[in-house]
């Protein structure tokens, strides 16, 4: 039943391994979702504490955790009870997340195994030398205040232990369903975006082009400010693609029509397309996303050229917000701290090497040793080249106070009112770009005429 | 002296539609019997977006023609516009056969079906053919080549095309009201048959017809259309912008707009406020005179600095001798004549419909030139087709390209 990967087998195609981890329910719905939408780009891993849904996924690494701490049952929400379970398979913890370059954890926190595991395990693959990115989804708040409380709990810890957290909030993602449509639907919806995001993030460190953006950038613009990501995915193809395919991306209910990318402290657009996507498309996106940022924001632009001939051209936007009080940590229970503080002190004055020697010997030595011998180094020395060094407490890095985050929504305050009403009573229509102007917008706001 | 005839203009706008029903003589002036008006509802940029508001417009527009011509409006003639309509000049070439040396009219038609022969984008289909000038034998400027001595048959046309569906959309939002489509026709063609003189188009013209959601421009020189267009940039830009840049209501706006508005910078004394009075759904306020006109001055010179350019490029400015006609709804903007003799540096002047009599002074409102201009066309076509039978009606279809369904 269980199984875990003996060893990582990055194809040989692929020159950066990837690894997607799902935790819990929803982690592992996703890693089934990423199996059918992106099929082999990227390994897979399934690591749940409820038997019945490892069962049902496709995947073929899976792992239960906790089997006498919850039989095989979940944790039925409660996030002590699974990091009790993870306490208990800590070694087979361990093995998963050793081994590849980048890993990706998936989940959706407020319930138990994910809000739980996640932050522990980010720590573990953080450890191992692997760049950690969490993605995860924030509840309904229809799902009640104690699921709020636990996801916001987790959250922060996760921020600490992962290189880069990407949240998305579920609230925000119901608008993409049809509000009378079945809950599954919404919850099928949300999924497909988060699977969107996952893959875009894949082709983007993957992608070849003139611009590449290389996992060194994304740890520049996106690492240290808010777990809060903006994500907007757009495809298009024909004459007006790169316009198209950037309303599309801001059509993304996570951007609000790209209201939300003012508030943006980091911008990353990418743009990847068949080896005709020209200077002028590329122009044209940057200049319409450069519009709806302010002034400091940090943008950066990657494009990659390697899609097939006659593919359509996609745009990525991927925004760093600075957190709202809504979704920062909301006073954790105290219950809740007291479990949280000892569990990832525990292992950590335990050096890299030390925790891989415990893992290969909780599993079967030869093998284990002898594939993570040949995998240690590598990514051990590749990583200090492309990563500052991993801080050797993660916990303590300092948290960004709450008044310095919102120091930069204060300072936009004059030109705000102008952005998110451009267009007018045009906004619904086909625009009219002429000259590589959107004539929809007043010409005073592009001539950036002062009124006053 | 022919038949008088009734025929019906009915122009779909942005802001409103506009039905003008007159009475034609092949050889006579057009006279005004009745112009019907409703606001539009359901049309953005020229062209409908909502079908069954745009439909009930419609038919509020023809019951307001019945009643005001008694005339039982059965067809019309309608205008179309849109982003979606583009032109360009191509030139058709025919040999005639070995044993002919006397052109004739099969060979005229030859000679245009050979021009029309060209790859349009799969959705378009050409809505006009319009003759600029015949090539006997490589002799340039011939406009009548029949019965002319030659082998070799060269024309220059000016080809417009647009969107089948969205051209249809057109026709069926004025059959829902149970009316008969006669042609569709182009809203800058239509308006270009009333304001501007032979004289004018023969010394070379551009005429701007700037509507509520577009702008159409043709130029005319030596007599034959050289170029044509449609800017979706119209009156409503205007409006948009001064909603958005005085933070107003869309209706106050487009009333500050006609009641107050102006492009000419130094009209506004330093401080001088419009008051806007309150009324059931707006709470009063002051609003700047400077800044209101200079929202609109820098919108205006926009948009015509465009049509400058798109003009250009197809035709120097220097060939246009008659100037620049403005006509549309919008040119009753104050101060825009200057605006736009400064833009072009050419003689601007503002278009009156000419040939036209009637009861009514409906003629010399700019916002009716289309529908007017429709009339013209339709008498046009009439003119030409020998007898004016149920039968002319269908060879006008298909003259103007134009085949329903």
């Amino acid at each position: 039943m269980i199984e875990l990967p003996r060893q990582a087998t990055p194809s040989p195609t692929q020159d950066l391994p990837i690894r997607a981890i799902g935790i819990g329910n929803a982690g592992v719905a996703l890693i089934d979702r990423l199996l059918l939408n992106l099929g082999n780009l990227v390994e897979y891993v399934a690591i749940n504490t409820d038997i019945q849904s490892l069962t049902a996924s496709v995947c073929e690494n899976k792992l239960l955790v906790g089997q006498k701490a919850t039989r095989g049952l979940g944790a039925g929400g409660d996030p002590e009870l699974a990091t009790e379970a993870g306490a208990e398979s800590q070694a087979d913890l361990l093995t998963a997340m050793q081994g590849s370059r980048v890993i990706l954890l998936l989940g959706g926190l407020g319930g138990g195994t994910a809000s739980g595991l996640l932050p522990e395990c980010a720590r573990m693959a953080r450890e191992s030398g692997a760049f950690v990115v969490g993605f995860i989804t924030l509840p309904f708040s229809f799902e009640g205040k104690r699921r709020q409380t636990q996801a916001a709990a987790s959250l922060a810890a996760l921020q600490n232990t992962a290189d880069l957290v990407i949240a998305f909030e579920n609230d925000r993602m119901s608008e993409l369903a049809q509000p009378n449509g079945p809950l599954i639907e919404t919850f099928a919806e949300s999924e497909r975006l988060l699977a969107d995001s996952i893959r875009s993030l894949i082709e983007i460190i993957r992608g070849r082009g003139p611009m590449q953006i290389t996992l060194g950038d994304l740890c520049g613009y996106l690492k240290g400010g808010s777990p809060l990501c903006l994500f907007g995915l757009g495809e298009a193809s024909g004459a007006n693609r790169a316009h198209e395919a950037l309303a599309y991306a801001l059509r993304s209910p996570l951007l609000d029509r790209g209201k939300n990318l003012e508030r943006c402290t980091s911008l990353l657009l990418h743009a990847s397309g068949p080896a005709d996507l020209s200077y002028a498309e590329v122009q044209i996106a940057a200049a319409e996303v450069a519009k709806l940022t302010e002034d400091h924001t940090r943008i950066a632009l990657g494009i990659s050229t390697a899609a097939p001939a006659g593919s359509a051209l996609r745009i990525t936007l991927l925004g760093i917000e600075p957190g709202r009080e809504a979704i920062s940590p909301a006073k954790p229970t105290p219950a809740l701290k007291l479990r949280q503080e000892p569990a990832p002190s525990a292992p950590e004055p335990k050096t890299p090497s030390a925790l891989e020697a415990k893992a290969t010997g909780s599993e079967s030595p030869e093998e284990m040793g002898a594939a993570d011998g040949r995998e240690t180094p590598d990514h051990e020395t590749s990583t200090t080249e492309l990563f500052a060094p991993p801080e050797t407490s993660p916990v303590t890095r300092p948290m960004p106070t709450s008044p310095s985050r919102k120091s930069p929504a204060k300072i936009k305050q004059e030109t705000l009112q102008f952005e998110p009403v451009a267009r007018g009573r045009f906004e619904k229509s086909e625009p009219t770009i002429i000259e590589g102007e959107d004539l929809d917008v007043p010409t005073y706001l592009r001539l950036k005429i002062r009124l006053k | 002296m022919g038949k008088e005839q009734i025929n019906i203009g009915l122009e779909i706008g942005t802001s409103k539609i506009c039905v003008v029903v007159a009475e034609t003589r092949p050889d006579g002036p057009i006279r005004i019997l009745g112009v019907g008006e409703a606001p539009s509802r359901g049309v953005r940029k020229g062209e409908i977006v909502d079908f069954s508001t745009a439909s009930k417009c419609v038919h509020e527009a023809l019951a307001d023609a019945e009643e005001k011509s008694d005339v039982e409006i059965r067809s019309v003639w309608t205008a179309v516009t849109g982003s979606h309509i583009s032109s360009f000049n191509n030139r058709g070439a025919i040999s005639l056969p070995e044993d002919q040396d006397e052109i004739t009219e099969q060979n005229l038609l030859d000679v245009e079906h050979n021009a029309k022969d060209v790859t349009l984008p799969v959705p378009n289909f050409i809505m006009h053919s319009i003759i600029q000038h015949y090539y006997v034998d490589g002799q340039p400027g011939v406009l009548d080549p029949v019965g002319m001595m030659g082998h070799h048959l060269e024309a220059d046309f000016h080809i417009i095309h647009g969107v089948l569906t969205r051209v249809q959309n057109t026709i069926r939002c004025i059959k829902e009201a149970r009316i008969e489509v006669e042609d569709v026709v182009i809203s800058g063609i239509a308006s270009a048959q009333v304001v501007a003189t032979p004289q004018q188009k023969e010394l070379g013209v551009a005429i701007l017809d700037i509507g509520g959601g577009v702008t159409d421009y043709i130029v005319y020189v030596d007599g034959a259309v050289r170029h044509s267009g449609v800017l979706a940039v119209g009156g409503d830009h205007i409006t948009n912008d001064i909603s958005i840049g005085l933070r107003l209501p869309i209706t106050r706006a487009e009333r500050l707009k006609v009641e107050e508005g102006s492009v000419d910078l130094n009209l506004a004394s330093p401080g001088e406020t419009i008051v806007l009075k309150n009324d059931a759904s707006f709470s009063g306020c002051e609003v700047e005179r400077a800044i209101l006109n200079r929202i609109i001055h820098v919108r205006g010179r926009e948009l015509l600095e465009l049509v400058r350019r798109k003009i250009e490029t197809e035709c120097p400015l220097g060939m246009l001798g008659a100037g620049v006609i403005l006509t549309g709804g919008c040119s009753l903007l104050n101060g825009i004549q200057p605006l736009a003799e400064e833009v072009f540096e050419l003689p601007v002047s503002m278009a009156r419909a000419h040939a036209v009599t009637g009861p009514t002074s409906a003629f010399a409102n700019p916002q009716y030139s289309t529908a007017i201009g429709l009339v013209r066309y339709a008498q046009a076509v009439q003119a030409e087709s020998p007898k004016p039978s149920l039968w002319s009606k269908i060879g006008g279809l298909f003259k103007g390209g134009f085949k329903l369904m």
